[in-house]
Protein backbone atom coordinates (compact mmCIF):
# COMPACT_ATOMS: atom_id res chain seq x y z
CA UNK A 1 0.00 0.00 0.00
CA UNK A 2 2.71 2.39 1.08
CA UNK A 3 4.85 1.44 -1.91
CA UNK A 4 1.96 2.15 -4.31
CA UNK A 5 1.48 5.53 -2.73
CA UNK A 6 5.19 6.11 -3.15
CA UNK A 7 5.01 5.36 -6.91
CA UNK A 8 2.02 7.71 -7.26
CA UNK A 9 3.97 10.49 -5.58
CA UNK A 10 6.87 9.98 -7.98
CA UNK A 11 4.54 10.19 -11.01
CA UNK A 12 2.89 13.32 -9.60
CA UNK A 13 6.28 14.96 -9.14
CA UNK A 14 7.19 14.37 -12.76
CA UNK A 15 4.21 16.48 -13.81
CA UNK A 16 5.14 19.44 -11.64
CA UNK A 17 7.60 20.78 -14.17
CA UNK A 18 4.97 21.29 -16.88
CA UNK A 19 4.47 24.94 -17.79
CA UNK A 20 1.11 26.62 -17.72
CA UNK A 21 0.52 29.09 -20.53
CA UNK A 22 3.29 27.56 -22.60
CA UNK A 23 1.84 28.48 -26.00
CA UNK A 24 2.54 31.90 -27.43
CA UNK A 25 -0.40 33.72 -28.96
CA UNK A 26 0.22 35.80 -32.09
CA UNK A 27 -0.56 38.97 -30.12
CA UNK A 28 2.28 38.12 -27.74
CA UNK A 29 4.74 38.38 -30.60
CA UNK A 30 3.86 42.05 -31.11
CA UNK A 31 6.95 44.18 -30.79
CA UNK A 32 6.91 47.98 -30.81
CA UNK A 33 10.06 50.03 -31.22
CA UNK A 34 10.52 53.77 -31.46
CA UNK A 35 13.43 56.14 -31.85
CA UNK A 36 13.85 59.88 -32.29
CA UNK A 37 16.46 62.44 -33.22
CA UNK A 38 17.79 64.28 -30.18
CA UNK A 39 17.10 67.99 -30.12
CA UNK A 40 13.92 67.79 -32.19
CA UNK A 41 11.54 70.44 -30.74
CA UNK A 42 8.48 68.18 -30.60
CA UNK A 43 6.79 70.41 -28.01
CA UNK A 44 7.10 73.44 -30.33
CA UNK A 45 5.42 71.60 -33.18
CA UNK A 46 1.71 72.20 -33.63
CA UNK A 47 0.54 71.43 -37.17
CA UNK A 48 0.94 68.24 -39.12
CA UNK A 49 -0.11 66.65 -42.38
CA UNK A 50 -0.95 62.97 -42.51
CA UNK A 51 -0.89 60.75 -45.58
CA UNK A 52 -4.23 59.45 -46.84
CA UNK A 53 -2.81 56.07 -47.85
CA UNK A 54 -0.20 53.59 -46.68
CA UNK A 55 2.92 53.11 -48.77
CA UNK A 56 3.74 49.44 -49.54
CA UNK A 57 7.31 48.41 -50.17
CA UNK A 58 8.27 44.94 -51.41
CA UNK A 59 11.50 42.97 -51.46
CA UNK A 60 12.55 44.49 -54.76
CA UNK A 61 12.08 48.00 -53.40
CA UNK A 62 8.95 48.61 -55.45
CA UNK A 63 6.46 51.03 -53.93
CA UNK A 64 2.71 51.01 -54.42
CA UNK A 65 -0.30 52.53 -52.72
CA UNK A 66 -2.87 49.79 -53.26
CA UNK A 67 -5.21 50.05 -50.29
CA UNK A 68 -4.93 47.38 -47.59
CA UNK A 69 -7.73 46.41 -45.22
CA UNK A 70 -6.10 48.05 -42.19
CA UNK A 71 -4.87 51.23 -43.84
CA UNK A 72 -7.72 53.50 -42.80
CA UNK A 73 -7.74 52.06 -39.30
CA UNK A 74 -4.03 52.83 -38.90
CA UNK A 75 -4.35 56.32 -40.34
CA UNK A 76 -7.32 57.13 -38.09
CA UNK A 77 -5.57 55.81 -35.00
CA UNK A 78 -2.45 57.78 -35.79
CA UNK A 79 -4.57 60.88 -36.24
CA UNK A 80 -6.29 60.29 -32.92
CA UNK A 81 -3.04 59.81 -31.04
CA UNK A 82 -1.58 63.01 -32.46
CA UNK A 83 -4.72 65.04 -31.78
CA UNK A 84 -5.05 64.02 -28.14
CA UNK A 85 -1.52 65.34 -27.79
CA UNK A 86 -2.69 68.71 -29.10
CA UNK A 87 -1.21 68.45 -32.56
CA UNK A 88 -3.52 69.78 -35.26
CA UNK A 89 -4.14 68.12 -38.58
CA UNK A 90 -3.75 70.62 -41.44
CA UNK A 91 -3.79 68.10 -44.27
CA UNK A 92 -6.28 70.22 -46.24
CA UNK A 93 -4.15 73.35 -45.97
CA UNK A 94 -1.05 74.25 -48.01
CA UNK A 95 2.08 72.21 -47.22
CA UNK A 96 3.87 75.23 -45.82
CA UNK A 97 1.51 75.43 -42.83
CA UNK A 98 2.64 72.07 -41.39
CA UNK A 99 5.48 71.63 -38.91
CA UNK A 100 5.83 67.95 -39.74
CA UNK A 101 4.49 65.26 -42.02
CA UNK A 102 3.48 61.75 -41.04
CA UNK A 103 3.99 58.88 -43.46
CA UNK A 104 3.08 55.23 -42.92
CA UNK A 105 4.78 52.31 -44.66
CA UNK A 106 3.86 48.65 -44.80
CA UNK A 107 6.95 46.45 -45.06
CA UNK A 108 5.17 43.19 -44.25
CA UNK A 109 6.01 41.61 -47.58
CA UNK A 110 9.71 42.20 -46.95
CA UNK A 111 9.53 40.69 -43.52
CA UNK A 112 8.16 37.37 -44.76
CA UNK A 113 11.52 36.36 -46.14
CA UNK A 114 13.33 37.67 -43.08
CA UNK A 115 11.03 35.73 -40.88
CA UNK A 116 11.58 32.33 -42.35
CA UNK A 117 15.30 32.76 -42.50
CA UNK A 118 16.53 34.13 -39.21
CA UNK A 119 17.31 37.77 -38.65
CA UNK A 120 21.10 38.02 -38.93
CA UNK A 121 22.89 37.24 -35.71
CA UNK A 122 23.63 40.36 -33.73
CA UNK A 123 21.15 42.49 -35.58
CA UNK A 124 19.14 43.35 -32.51
CA UNK A 125 20.42 44.78 -29.26
CA UNK A 126 18.83 46.28 -26.24
CA UNK A 127 21.70 46.50 -23.85
CA UNK A 128 25.26 45.54 -23.24
CA UNK A 129 24.42 42.49 -21.16
CA UNK A 130 22.33 40.95 -23.87
CA UNK A 131 24.41 41.99 -26.82
CA UNK A 132 24.94 38.52 -28.17
CA UNK A 133 22.04 38.70 -30.55
CA UNK A 134 18.45 37.73 -30.91
CA UNK A 135 16.72 35.71 -33.54
CA UNK A 136 13.14 35.17 -34.59
CA UNK A 137 10.83 32.95 -32.61
CA UNK A 138 9.58 29.80 -34.25
CA UNK A 139 5.96 30.04 -35.26
CA UNK A 140 3.36 28.89 -32.76
CA UNK A 141 2.01 25.71 -34.27
CA UNK A 142 -1.63 26.76 -34.35
CA UNK A 143 -1.23 29.91 -36.44
CA UNK A 144 -2.74 29.35 -39.86
CA UNK A 145 -1.75 32.64 -41.47
CA UNK A 146 1.90 32.93 -40.75
CA UNK A 147 3.38 36.01 -42.34
CA UNK A 148 4.79 38.81 -40.28
CA UNK A 149 3.02 42.16 -40.02
CA UNK A 150 5.45 45.07 -40.17
CA UNK A 151 4.37 48.72 -40.23
CA UNK A 152 6.63 51.74 -39.99
CA UNK A 153 5.41 55.23 -39.06
CA UNK A 154 7.68 58.22 -39.66
CA UNK A 155 7.43 61.80 -38.51
CA UNK A 156 9.47 63.75 -41.01
CA UNK A 157 10.41 67.33 -41.68
CA UNK A 158 7.60 69.16 -43.51
CA UNK A 159 9.52 71.58 -45.62
CA UNK A 160 12.61 69.74 -46.65
CA UNK A 161 14.65 71.34 -49.43
CA UNK A 162 15.75 68.01 -50.89
CA UNK A 163 12.88 65.57 -51.46
CA UNK A 164 15.28 62.61 -51.77
CA UNK A 165 16.88 63.10 -48.37
CA UNK A 166 14.13 64.08 -45.95
CA UNK A 167 15.16 64.24 -42.29
CA UNK A 168 13.24 61.84 -40.06
CA UNK A 169 12.46 63.18 -36.56
CA UNK A 170 10.78 60.09 -35.16
CA UNK A 171 10.21 56.52 -36.29
CA UNK A 172 7.87 53.91 -34.86
CA UNK A 173 7.86 50.27 -35.94
CA UNK A 174 5.30 47.65 -35.00
CA UNK A 175 5.66 44.03 -35.96
CA UNK A 176 4.16 40.69 -35.04
CA UNK A 177 2.83 37.47 -36.44
CA UNK A 178 -0.03 38.14 -38.83
CA UNK A 179 -3.49 36.82 -38.05
CA UNK A 180 -6.87 37.22 -39.71
CA UNK A 181 -8.03 39.92 -37.33
CA UNK A 182 -5.38 42.51 -36.64
CA UNK A 183 -7.61 45.52 -35.79
CA UNK A 184 -7.17 45.67 -32.06
CA UNK A 185 -3.52 44.66 -32.13
CA UNK A 186 -2.62 47.38 -34.60
CA UNK A 187 -4.55 50.00 -32.64
CA UNK A 188 -2.94 48.92 -29.36
CA UNK A 189 0.53 48.89 -30.88
CA UNK A 190 0.07 52.39 -32.29
CA UNK A 191 -1.01 53.57 -28.84
CA UNK A 192 2.07 51.94 -27.30
CA UNK A 193 4.30 53.80 -29.78
CA UNK A 194 3.09 57.03 -28.22
CA UNK A 195 3.16 55.73 -24.65
CA UNK A 196 6.85 54.91 -24.98
CA UNK A 197 7.55 58.29 -26.65
CA UNK A 198 6.52 60.77 -23.95
CA UNK A 199 8.77 63.46 -25.47
CA UNK A 200 6.31 63.87 -28.37
CA UNK A 201 3.88 65.74 -26.09
CA UNK A 202 2.05 64.86 -22.93
CA UNK A 203 -1.52 63.65 -23.16
CA UNK A 204 -4.26 66.28 -23.27
CA UNK A 205 -6.42 64.59 -20.66
CA UNK B 1 30.25 15.08 -19.60
CA UNK B 2 33.29 14.37 -17.43
CA UNK B 3 31.58 16.20 -14.60
CA UNK B 4 28.49 14.06 -15.02
CA UNK B 5 30.46 10.83 -14.97
CA UNK B 6 32.26 11.93 -11.82
CA UNK B 7 28.99 12.74 -10.08
CA UNK B 8 27.46 9.38 -10.98
CA UNK B 9 30.61 7.62 -9.80
CA UNK B 10 30.45 9.45 -6.48
CA UNK B 11 26.79 8.55 -6.12
CA UNK B 12 27.48 4.91 -6.86
CA UNK B 13 30.35 4.83 -4.40
CA UNK B 14 28.21 6.54 -1.80
CA UNK B 15 25.51 3.92 -2.08
CA UNK B 16 27.87 0.96 -2.06
CA UNK B 17 29.97 2.12 0.89
CA UNK B 18 28.41 -0.40 3.23
CA UNK B 19 25.55 -2.80 3.29
CA UNK B 20 23.22 -0.71 5.41
CA UNK B 21 19.73 0.32 4.31
CA UNK B 22 19.35 3.22 1.93
CA UNK B 23 16.77 5.97 1.98
CA UNK B 24 15.01 7.05 -1.21
CA UNK B 25 13.26 10.42 -1.01
CA UNK B 26 11.21 11.91 -3.82
CA UNK B 27 10.29 15.51 -2.99
CA UNK B 28 8.21 18.28 -4.41
CA UNK B 29 10.28 21.41 -4.58
CA UNK B 30 9.40 25.11 -4.68
CA UNK B 31 11.92 27.86 -5.33
CA UNK B 32 12.18 31.62 -4.88
CA UNK B 33 14.53 33.21 -7.45
CA UNK B 34 17.30 35.30 -5.89
CA UNK B 35 20.05 37.61 -7.09
CA UNK B 36 20.61 37.80 -10.85
CA UNK B 37 18.02 35.06 -11.44
CA UNK B 38 15.51 37.66 -10.34
CA UNK B 39 16.37 39.73 -13.42
CA UNK B 40 14.79 37.01 -15.55
CA UNK B 41 12.09 35.46 -13.40
CA UNK B 42 10.41 37.14 -10.48
CA UNK B 43 7.83 34.62 -9.38
CA UNK B 44 8.16 31.73 -6.96
CA UNK B 45 8.14 28.45 -8.80
CA UNK B 46 6.26 25.42 -7.60
CA UNK B 47 7.40 23.40 -10.58
CA UNK B 48 10.20 21.26 -9.28
CA UNK B 49 11.11 17.92 -7.83
CA UNK B 50 14.11 16.07 -6.56
CA UNK B 51 15.04 12.46 -5.95
CA UNK B 52 17.49 11.78 -3.21
CA UNK B 53 19.34 8.60 -2.41
CA UNK B 54 20.98 8.55 0.99
CA UNK B 55 22.89 6.18 3.22
CA UNK B 56 24.04 6.61 6.79
CA UNK B 57 27.72 6.09 7.46
CA UNK B 58 27.06 6.38 11.20
CA UNK B 59 24.00 7.42 13.27
CA UNK B 60 24.76 11.11 12.68
CA UNK B 61 26.33 11.32 9.23
CA UNK B 62 24.93 10.39 5.87
CA UNK B 63 26.13 10.64 2.30
CA UNK B 64 24.14 10.44 -0.88
CA UNK B 65 23.14 12.01 -4.12
CA UNK B 66 20.41 14.14 -5.58
CA UNK B 67 18.92 14.45 -8.99
CA UNK B 68 16.36 17.21 -9.41
CA UNK B 69 14.58 19.57 -11.70
CA UNK B 70 13.42 23.09 -11.12
CA UNK B 71 11.57 25.20 -13.67
CA UNK B 72 10.74 28.90 -13.61
CA UNK B 73 8.42 30.88 -15.83
CA UNK B 74 7.78 34.58 -16.08
CA UNK B 75 5.65 36.59 -18.50
CA UNK B 76 5.25 40.36 -18.52
CA UNK B 77 4.91 43.23 -20.95
CA UNK B 78 8.25 44.98 -20.72
CA UNK B 79 9.60 48.33 -21.93
CA UNK B 80 13.32 48.89 -22.50
CA UNK B 81 14.76 52.34 -22.99
CA UNK B 82 18.22 53.04 -24.31
CA UNK B 83 19.55 56.42 -25.41
CA UNK B 84 17.02 57.79 -27.91
CA UNK B 85 15.16 54.56 -28.59
CA UNK B 86 12.68 52.31 -26.87
CA UNK B 87 11.28 48.85 -27.46
CA UNK B 88 8.40 47.01 -25.87
CA UNK B 89 6.91 43.55 -26.15
CA UNK B 90 5.67 40.64 -24.13
CA UNK B 91 8.68 39.07 -22.48
CA UNK B 92 8.64 35.40 -21.61
CA UNK B 93 11.36 33.71 -19.65
CA UNK B 94 11.68 29.99 -19.17
CA UNK B 95 14.44 28.72 -16.93
CA UNK B 96 14.90 24.98 -16.64
CA UNK B 97 17.54 23.50 -14.41
CA UNK B 98 18.72 19.95 -14.08
CA UNK B 99 20.38 19.41 -10.71
CA UNK B 100 22.87 16.59 -10.11
CA UNK B 101 24.63 16.74 -6.76
CA UNK B 102 26.34 14.69 -4.11
CA UNK B 103 25.38 15.50 -0.56
CA UNK B 104 26.19 14.95 3.05
CA UNK B 105 24.06 15.52 6.10
CA UNK B 106 24.64 15.72 9.81
CA UNK B 107 21.67 14.64 11.96
CA UNK B 108 21.28 16.03 15.45
CA UNK B 109 20.06 12.96 17.29
CA UNK B 110 18.28 13.26 20.61
CA UNK B 111 16.49 10.77 22.82
CA UNK B 112 13.68 13.23 23.50
CA UNK B 113 12.17 13.32 20.02
CA UNK B 114 11.95 11.10 16.96
CA UNK B 115 12.04 14.18 14.74
CA UNK B 116 15.58 14.86 13.60
CA UNK B 117 17.02 18.20 12.63
CA UNK B 118 19.82 18.10 10.11
CA UNK B 119 22.25 20.38 8.36
CA UNK B 120 23.91 19.44 5.13
CA UNK B 121 25.68 20.48 2.01
CA UNK B 122 25.03 19.63 -1.64
CA UNK B 123 27.83 19.91 -4.16
CA UNK B 124 27.69 19.11 -7.83
CA UNK B 125 26.53 20.55 -11.08
CA UNK B 126 23.49 22.14 -12.62
CA UNK B 127 22.56 22.44 -16.29
CA UNK B 128 20.56 25.61 -16.71
CA UNK B 129 18.67 26.53 -19.85
CA UNK B 130 17.48 30.11 -20.04
CA UNK B 131 15.05 30.72 -22.88
CA UNK B 132 14.06 34.33 -23.35
CA UNK B 133 11.39 35.29 -25.86
CA UNK B 134 10.81 38.97 -26.47
CA UNK B 135 8.09 39.70 -29.03
CA UNK B 136 9.39 38.34 -32.32
CA UNK B 137 12.90 37.84 -30.97
CA UNK B 138 14.39 35.00 -29.02
CA UNK B 139 17.59 34.26 -27.11
CA UNK B 140 18.35 30.84 -25.70
CA UNK B 141 21.34 29.61 -23.73
CA UNK B 142 22.26 26.45 -21.88
CA UNK B 143 25.31 26.10 -19.66
CA UNK B 144 26.63 23.73 -17.03
CA UNK B 145 27.49 25.32 -13.70
CA UNK B 146 29.40 24.27 -10.62
CA UNK B 147 26.80 24.25 -7.86
CA UNK B 148 26.72 24.31 -4.09
CA UNK B 149 23.87 24.48 -1.60
CA UNK B 150 23.81 24.63 2.20
CA UNK B 151 20.84 22.70 3.54
CA UNK B 152 18.72 22.75 6.68
CA UNK B 153 16.05 20.13 7.14
CA UNK B 154 13.81 17.97 9.27
CA UNK B 155 13.44 14.21 9.18
CA UNK B 156 10.05 13.14 10.52
CA UNK B 157 9.66 9.35 10.80
CA UNK B 158 6.11 8.05 10.30
CA UNK B 159 6.87 4.34 10.59
CA UNK B 160 9.96 2.15 10.55
CA UNK B 161 10.28 2.42 6.78
CA UNK B 162 8.48 5.64 5.82
CA UNK B 163 8.88 9.24 6.87
CA UNK B 164 8.71 12.85 5.80
CA UNK B 165 11.59 15.03 4.80
CA UNK B 166 11.36 18.83 4.82
CA UNK B 167 14.22 21.00 3.73
CA UNK B 168 15.33 24.52 3.00
CA UNK B 169 18.38 25.13 0.86
CA UNK B 170 20.04 27.97 -0.97
CA UNK B 171 21.16 26.64 -4.31
CA UNK B 172 24.00 28.51 -6.01
CA UNK B 173 24.92 27.76 -9.61
CA UNK B 174 28.09 29.75 -9.97
CA UNK B 175 28.88 32.13 -12.80
CA UNK B 176 30.52 30.76 -15.90
CA UNK B 177 32.37 32.64 -18.60
CA UNK B 178 29.18 33.12 -20.61
CA UNK B 179 26.47 32.90 -18.03
CA UNK B 180 25.34 34.57 -14.83
CA UNK B 181 25.32 33.24 -11.27
CA UNK B 182 21.90 31.63 -10.82
CA UNK B 183 20.59 31.21 -7.29
CA UNK B 184 17.35 30.42 -5.56
CA UNK B 185 15.91 29.45 -2.21
CA UNK B 186 14.60 25.95 -2.40
CA UNK B 187 12.09 24.48 -0.04
CA UNK B 188 10.79 21.00 -0.40
CA UNK B 189 8.61 18.36 1.10
CA UNK B 190 9.23 14.70 0.44
CA UNK B 191 8.28 11.28 1.61
CA UNK B 192 11.04 8.77 2.08
CA UNK B 193 11.22 5.04 1.96
CA UNK B 194 13.90 3.03 3.71
CA UNK B 195 15.06 0.18 1.50
CA UNK B 196 16.89 -2.61 3.34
Amino acid sequence: MMRNLFVLIIIALLFTSCYPDAKISPAETDTVSTSYVRGTPFSDFKYYQLVDSVMRIDNAGNVDYEEGIYDQLIIERMNKNLQIREYENVTNFPDSTADFHVIISDLSSIQVSYYWSYIPYGSFYWGYDQSNGFYSTPLPNYVTVSANSYYMVDIIEANSVKSSDIPIFWRGIMQGIYTQSMDKRLQDNLDIMFIQSPYLKSLNQ
Amino acid sequence: MKKLSLIFLLLALGVSVCAQEIKLTPSWSAAIPMGETNDYVKFTSGRGFQFELEQNVNPNWSIGGIMGWQAFFNKSYTFYYQDNSAISATKRNYINSLIIMANTKYYFTTTASKILLYVGADIGTTAIENDEIYGVYRKKEMYWHFAFAPVLGLDIPISKTVGLNMYLKYLNSFKTKDSIHYSWFNTGLGIYLRIP
